[in-house]
This record gives structure tokens, C-alpha cells and sequence, in this order.
């Protein structure tokens, strides 16, 4: 029984790193602490480094290039206090759905507070401002989810989640709502056409009431997002 | 929808529900043996070659899957197992939440599903969606934030709900592992890290038998 938990605690860690691997090819700026030619990637041609002239390269490229101290990293504009206190009483104030934050937020402010502390400005309070922000997000998203399952909607549609938010709750959420599923279909299945058993007006007896029907379902999903 | 090879759905079969044969069953007297012979040896009228048989109108437990190919045959009618009656749907309607799946019918979703399947009762279908439904995100929640004392919520659960326990805690301990970025450390080998834990600890020598006891 635990060696479930073990499988389900190693494919969501590969998830996140995956995620991780897929943000350090976001650019970002740096101002190289040597002189160097034009280096050619597959992604492209970055370069030349000039000491003190600010470059933009891959996130990879910078952390490695800061890790042997050739180079210093200027933080994304969204990683500073005021930036991040901005989007948290924005967050705060639209209770409906979640504003639009950088696709990569979590990895990249994960992978510069922790490789490139010395670069940021106020880590510490940074890294308070970060969880925060994420914290109200998982929150907002966490309860949408029980809603929509109380209220027995098949789908949910949100705006605007970042690539960590998605690993952290499609695993549930679809996995709780193909538990539904499987529930709810079965018993209309044996003899009966895929057309009849979503159709709640059927022969079926009163209990089926409460089932929204399709139409309600849709104008529900579409007014909550 | 069952997996023909899955362990689990072969185990949500198994248990045992009420039936009643309409006929006299040829040859199956060995289903109940007790039974079917007291009935019989009341019966002044039967012959050696009907004690094989099980009686007419004989009620008995059989594991689901059988009856419930008896019951497609028109042979036997099934009782609902009492996890499916009324009082148990009264209590699940009243709080779900509360309701202790794990002691009523260990694949009490799964089961549930095969019955409404077979007497096609949507209104018990919708009974175990509304019971998942109420029930779905306090397990998720307990997998989460209540770490040991979740493991005591795991003791109500049924199997599927297990299933989606198991998911949330695993993702938790991905979750948390992350964002300690403990992928990044190197860690010690299981050997090295145990003897370091007994040298830092107060004032115990190492010695060959206590090193012993702690390999085993």
C-alpha cells in the first residue's frame, strides 16, 4: 500500500522537474563578468559577452555561467517586492479567477532564489512573497474544485494556471472526476446508446433531477471562469 | 468497464450476497449442503437423486459473481446487501462524510456499481456519486494536511477512495520534496547514514553487536 504512494510521489516529482528543465530555457538577462565571441546554441546564437554589458541568454546558460561566478544575474522584472506585492493584492481582490503570472513562475523564482540568492534583492522577503502568492492561488483553485464537485459539473475551465499548478492538480482532479464518471455512466450503459445515458430526461426515475443538465452544465463552467 | 485481469475488480466480486433460487436447482447442492439436506430430509417425498439438487424458493449467500450469473438467467433473485438498503443510503444522504466505508464493503463503489448495473437502478448510482462527490475532497484534504493523524482517516476508507488517498499524499511528499529542491543534494548511501546517526548519538560506543542489531 505504501509502494502506491512511492509510484504516485515519483512520477508528480518527475513532473516537476520536467517542469523545471522546460523554464531554464526561458531567457533572461545577464550582465557576464567576462569577455567572450558569440556562442551558437541550437536555440539560437547568444553572445557577445562584454563585462557589464547586459546580454540576455538562456536560464540554464546563466545559472551555470553564475555558478563559476562569470557572470551576474539580473532577476526577471516580476521578481522584485513591489512587483510581487502587486500581484498578491490583485489576486487578493479578484476572487473570481487568477491573474495572468509568468507560465514558468514557480520554477524559475524556485531556481533564483535558490542557485542566485545574492543576485535578487531582499531574498528572503522574496521568497515569503512567492509562496504567498502561490498559496492564495492553490487556495482559489483547491476551492473551485470542491465546488464544481459538489455541484456536479463534469469540467472545469480556469484561466492562467502556470505549468506547476497544472502538475499540482490534474493528478486529483481527474482522478476525482473519473471517479465520478465511472459511477455516474455505469448503470445506463448495458443496452442502452452513449446519447441516452447523458441525457438526464429520460426513463430514468426521479433521482436523476438533480443532475444538471448539459446545457446548465456548460453556462455554469463558462460563468465560473 | 471491469478489467478482466484486474485484482481488484476480480476481489470487488467476491462478496457474498443473499439469493433465492426460483427453480430446484440441478446438482448444486454442494453450495449449501446443510441447508439443501434439512430441507430435504423434512421432505418425506424426495428421492436420493434430488439431495444433489438445491430445493426451490432456497435462500443462501453466494460471492456476487455467481449470483449475479444466476440472476441474469433468471434463476435466483438477489437481495441488496444491506451496505445498498435504504438505512445505509439514509446515513450516507445524512453525512457522508462520516460514514465508515471501509467496514460496511471494502469495494463499496465498485460493488455498488456491479448491483445498479445489474437491476439498473439509477437511483443507487446516484446515491454512491452523491456519497463520492461529499466524501472525495476530505480525503484529498486529510492526505494533504493532516500527515499522521491522516493515516487514521485511512482506516474508514474504501478501496477506490484509498486509491485516490494515496494519489495526494504521494503528490504532498513530490510537492514538499520539490520545493526543498532536495533533488539537487547528494545524498549518503543508506549504510554511511545510519552509522553517523549512532556516532552522533549520546555518548553509546559502537560496538560489534549493537551494529549487528541494527543491520537486522
Amino acid at each position: 500500500m505504501d509502494s502506491s504512494a512511492a509510484t504516485e510521489a515519483t512520477e508528480a516529482e518527475l513532473a516537476f522537474q520536467r517542469a523545471e528543465f522546460l523554464a531554464e530555457d526561458e531567457l533572461i538577462e545577464i550582465n557576464p563578468m567576462v569577455k567572450s565571441d558569440v556562442i551558437t546554441l541550437m536555440r539560437g546564437e547568444f553572445g557577445p559577452f562584454e563585462p557589464s554589458i547586459t546580454t540576455t541568454v538562456p536560464l540554464w546558460l546563466a545559472l551555470a555561467l553564475r555558478k563559476v561566478h562569470r557572470c551576474k544575474i539580473l532577476p526577471p522584472r516580476w521578481l522584485t517586492v513591489r512587483e510581487l506585492d502587486r500581484y498578491i493584492s490583485h489576486e487578493r481582490e479578484n476572487e473570481a479567477e487568477l491573474q495572468a503570472i509568468p507560465f514558468y513562475f514557480s520554477e524559475i523564482a524556485s531556481l533564483l532564489l535558490h542557485h542566485a540568492s545574492d543576485d535578487l534583492v531582499n531574498p528572503g522577503m522574496l521568497r515569503r512573497c512567492v509562496e504567498d502568492l502561490s498559496n492564495i492561488r492553490d487556495s482559489k483553485m483547491r476551492k473551485w474544485m470542491q465546488e464544481n464537485v459538489r455541484d456536479r459539473v463534469n469540467a472545469i475551465k480556469v484561466n492562467n494556471l502556470t505549468l506547476h499548478e497544472i502538475s499540482v492538480h490534474r493528478p486529483i482532479l481527474t482522478r476525482v472526476l473519473g471517479n465520478l464518471y465511472t459511477i455516474h455512466v455505469a448503470p445506463d450503459t448495458r443496452g442502452l446508446s452513449s446519447t441516452d445515458s447523458t441525457n438526464p430526461s429520460s426513463d430514468t426515475t426521479g433521482a436523476s433531477d438533480t443532475r444538471p443538465a448539459q446545457g446548465r452544465q456548460l453556462r455554469r463552467v463558462i460563468r465560473k471562469t | 468497464m471491469e478489467d478482466y485481469f484486474s485484482i481488484d475488480d476480480i476481489l470487488s466480486s467476491e462478496p457474498r450476497i443473499y439469493a433465492t433460487f426460483h427453480v430446484q436447482a440441478h446438482q448444486l447442492a454442494h453450495l449449501d449442503p446443510a441447508g439443501a439436506a434439512a430441507v430435504w430430509s423434512s421432505n418425506k417425498q424426495s428421492s436420493a437423486e434430488d439431495r444433489l439438487d438445491l430445493p426451490s424458493g432456497h435462500r443462501l449467500a453466494l460471492p456476487f459473481w455467481l449470483a449475479d450469473s444466476l440472476a441474469q438467467r433468471g434463476v435466483a433473485a438477489l437481495e441488496l446487501p444491506r451496505c445498498f438498503a435504504t438505512g445505509a443510503r439514509h446515513a450516507l444522504r445524512a453525512d457522508a462524510r462520516a460514514v465508515r466505508l471501509q467496514t460496511r464493503c471494502p469495494a463499496f463503489y465498485a460493488l455498488g456499481l456491479r448491483i445498479a448495473k445489474l437491476v439498473r437502478d439509477s437511483r443507487l448510482s446516484e446515491a454512491l456519486v452523491r456519497a463520492f462527490a461529499d466524501r472525495c475532497w476530505g480525503i484529498v484534504d486529510s492526505a494533504v494536511f493532516a500527515g499522521a493523524r491522516g493515516v487514521a482517516a485511512l482506516e474508514g476508507l474504501e478501496e477506490k477512495e484509498r486509491k485516490l488517498f494515496f494519489a495526494a499524499h504521494g503528490l504532498d511528499i513530490a510537492l514538499r520534496r520539490w520545493k526543498e529542491r532536495r533533488i539537487d543534494r547528494i545524498g549518503m548511501a543508506h549504510g554511511v547514514l545510519g552509522k553517523r546517526c549512532r556516532e552522533e548519538g549520546p555518548g553509546s560506543p559502537v560496538t560489534p553487536s549493537t551494529s549487528k542489531q541494527r543491520l537486522q
